[in-house]
């Protein structure tokens, strides 16, 4: 979970906005890392998160989730607190007083990293994550070829034509709770990484589209849930016809979704402090005047990704 | 993790009797460490050699297990081809197992075309009695000022041993065939498989995206997979392995993919769906694939993203030879292949700008390129 996307789009995991569709998009470079907030942000907001993970295996996430600590308070100077005893005093303390805590110590200024990793094993354990997994289940279709299986799930592998149905219908089933259970958790989420690998994989537009327009459906509407899509695009320089799937896609996605977060590369370039640039747009809604747009820059580092106005990299300043 | 989580402590390093020290470097776990193999520095995946160092620096340090390598071929399969056979004689130097595939020609013509590698040279030790009789004629040679060494043992070349992480190969010569035999290989040569190919039941709706030869390719290869033990199902009685799996000029007309033929082919996403199960396949077992397709054919530039897409590293290869390059006195000091490349890596999920690379520079990698 990044701290500083959380404060651009205001919402923090005690508070967000329900019944939101998040739109992530990229060209020419990769956004998944996105997908990786997302994934730790409802998860530690309590929500039942059901995740179709179409390109990358579990633990992929699992090894990355695990990985992202979420930089509190940036400042340029800070030391860890080397001393255990006051590492727990102040934990006790945290789980008291909230996310930051500054102490003095001998003069100087203790800035603390709480690990704010994940676990995703323990969270599909405990039935708040419902992971699919793709390119498991897509073996056993790809392999075979027969119509045997029970799970229909990945049944567009076998025949294109036949649209996500069966991606839906795994979606409706996980997104309700288990009936008779306690309903513990929060509102749903789905979360799908890749949306646009099903049109590599033959599945027309139009079918993509109806996919997310019932998801939609049920999960933002009908259970006030929140929806986070990853679709990637490949830029065209010209127009070379305007049946370019994936151009399409995104454009038919951006109509139906309440915020979008398209992520470029630099214009003139690679750059090694700045990874690209973020734009954000809110798109109008009945109780909101207008459409808002605002554009940042970013960088991905090894423990998370820091997002800072244009020409604000630390590199420059 | 993008390979099945094994984390290796460093390789222990086979100490000879006759070391001048006693230090032993001590391995951290207990898990086995396989050959020719080692963590990444970035993020501690386990990463193989491509056999070329320089292009190993440029995508990061080295291919990673479970992923995928694409090649775009240049226009006349030259570099590309050789790259490929680097890749293989990579896997044989260290140990590994090898399937090739390809349509054009049989896979033991290409085994016996792997570059020679570069004999490396290690210290072996002497038995006392070899000292002794060899001491005679040498005694002309008896070192006068750094006599304090005479006894340590004459350097002997041998063949470079696996725990390096990257060889160099002269292309001038073939490999030794004992060194060939020595690795196992796997063979997918379609003209051979086409005909045994049984067609399975026809599927009730629709026509399936992939054509046969793309399935019997999957197919066989999740076979060897399972059968050599890949991705777990033999237990631990043996040492673990990788698998290197090369394919051929996927995507070509003899692959009965009309992708390079038309700029609507019928069967668009055969290939892409052939790289997903393929993907699929890396993800669930210790291997490592390279896949070289003829990209300069496919005139649909959409569908070459989408398979661009689908690779975790692609790069592209364009020689001078042919090209008006070869003229242009700018590019005289290079020798005839740049490498453009575009490399999506798994982990961290960056892209990194196109890079130049002069192929013989080994240590003269672009600058620009940032190592994920």
């Amino acid at each position: 979970m990044f701290a500083e996307l959380n404060s651009i789009l205001n919402t923090s995991p005690d508070s967000f906005k329900p019944g939101e569709f998040i739109l992530v998009s990229d060209k020419h470079t990769d956004a998944s890392f996105l997908i990786h907030h997302f994934l730790s942000f409802y998860l530690r907001a309590g929500c039942k998160v059901c995740f179709l993970g179409l390109v990358q295996s579990f633990s992929h996430y699992s090894a990355i989730s695990q990985r992202l600590v979420s930089k509190l308070f940036p400042s340029p100077s800070y030391t860890y607190c080397a001393s255990k005893c006051v590492f727990t005093v102040v934990y006790d303390l945290l789980l008291l007083g909230g996310d930051v805590l500054t102490t003095f110590c001998m003069g100087s200024f203790i800035m603390f990293h709480v690990n704010q990793g994940v676990s995703l094993t323990q969270g599909r354990e405990k039935g708040q994550l419902v992971f699919l997994e793709g390119l498991k289940e897509s073996l056993g279709v790809l392999l075979q070829g027969e119509a045997s299986k029970e799970t229909r799930t990945m049944d567009f592998l076998r025949d294109p034509s036949s649209g996500l149905r069966g991606l839906y219908d795994f979606v409706r089933d996980n997104v309700r709770g288990a009936v008779g259970g306690a309903e513990e958790w929060g509102p749903p989420v789905l979360l799908v990484d890749d949306l646009s690998v099903v049109l590599s994989l033959g599945v027309s537009v139009g079918a993509a589209l109806d996919f997310s327009h019932y998801c939609r459906a049920t999960v933002c509407s009908e259970l006030q849930g929140s929806m986070v899509m990853l679709v990637r695009c490949e830029a065209e320089e010209e127009e070379e016809s305007d049946d370019e799937g994936s151009e399409r896609l995104l454009r038919g996605l951006i109509h139906q979704c309440s915020l979008t977060l398209q992520v470029q590369g630099l214009p003139t370039g690679y750059c090694r402090d700045i990874h690209g640039q973020v734009e954000v747009c809110w798109r109008g809604q009945c109780d909101r005047q207008q459409a808002q747009k605002k554009l940042f820059q970013y960088k991905v580092h090894d423990k998370g990704a820091s997002f800072f106005a244009r020409g604000m990299s630390s590199a420059v300043l | 993790m993008a390979a099945p989580k094994m984390s290796v402590g460093k390789p222990t390093v086979d100490r000879l009797p006759c070391n001048t020290t006693s230090f032993q470097k001590k391995s951290r776990s207990k898990l086995v460490s396989i050959p020719g193999t080692r963590p990444s520095i970035q993020n501690g995946q386990l990463i193989v050699s491509t056999g070329v160092t320089s292009l190993d620096y440029v995508i990061g340090g080295g291919l990673a297990v479970g992923t995928l390598l694409l090649i775009e071929e240049d226009r006349y399969d030259s570099y590309s081809r050789m790259l490929f056979k680097y890749f293989l004689a990579e896997g044989v130097v260290c140990g590994h197992e090898l399937y090739v595939a390809s349509a054009l020609d049989h896979p033991n013509d290409i085994l016996q075309e792997l570059p020679a590698p570069i004999l490396d040279d290690i210290a072996s030790p002497k038995t006392v009695e070899d000292q002794a009789k060899s001491c005679d004629p040498e005694s002309q040679d008896a070192m006068k000022i750094a006599w304090r060494y005479q006894h340590l043992p004459k350097v002997q070349t041998a063949l470079a041993s696996s725990s390096r992480f990257g060889h160099y190969y002269d292309v001038s010569k073939t490999m030794d065939p004992e060194i060939c035999q020595a690795a196992r290989c796997h063979g997918f040569y379609l003209p051979e498989h086409s005909t045994a190919v049984t067609s399975p039941t026809a599927t009730t709706s629709g026509q399936s995206p992939m054509p046969e030869t793309y399935s019997s390719l999957l197919n066989n290869l999740q076979e060897v997979i399972h059968r050599e033990g890949f991705d777990g199902s033999v237990p631990q009685t043996k040492s673990r392995n990788i698998l290197r799996i090369g394919l051929h000029s996927l995507g070509s007309a003899l692959w009965d993919d009309d992708l390079c033929c038309r700029e609507n082919p019928s069967h668009g996403h055969a290939l892409t769906t052939f790289l997903y199960g393929l993907r699929a396949m890396l993800r669930s077992s210790l291997s490592v694939a390279v896949v070289t397709v003829p990209s300069h054919l496919i005139q649909n530039r959409a569908l070459m993203g989408n398979i661009t897409r689908l690779c975790d590293t692609a790069i592209a290869l364009e020689s001078f030879r042919g090209s008006e390059r070869e003229t242009n006195p700018l590019y005289k000091d290079y020798t005839r292949c740049v490498c453009v490349c575009v490399c999506v890596c798994v982990c961290e999920r960056e892209i990194v700008e196109a890079g130049r690379l002069g192929r013989q520079a080994p240590h003269r990698a672009a600058q620009a390129v940032r190592a994920c």
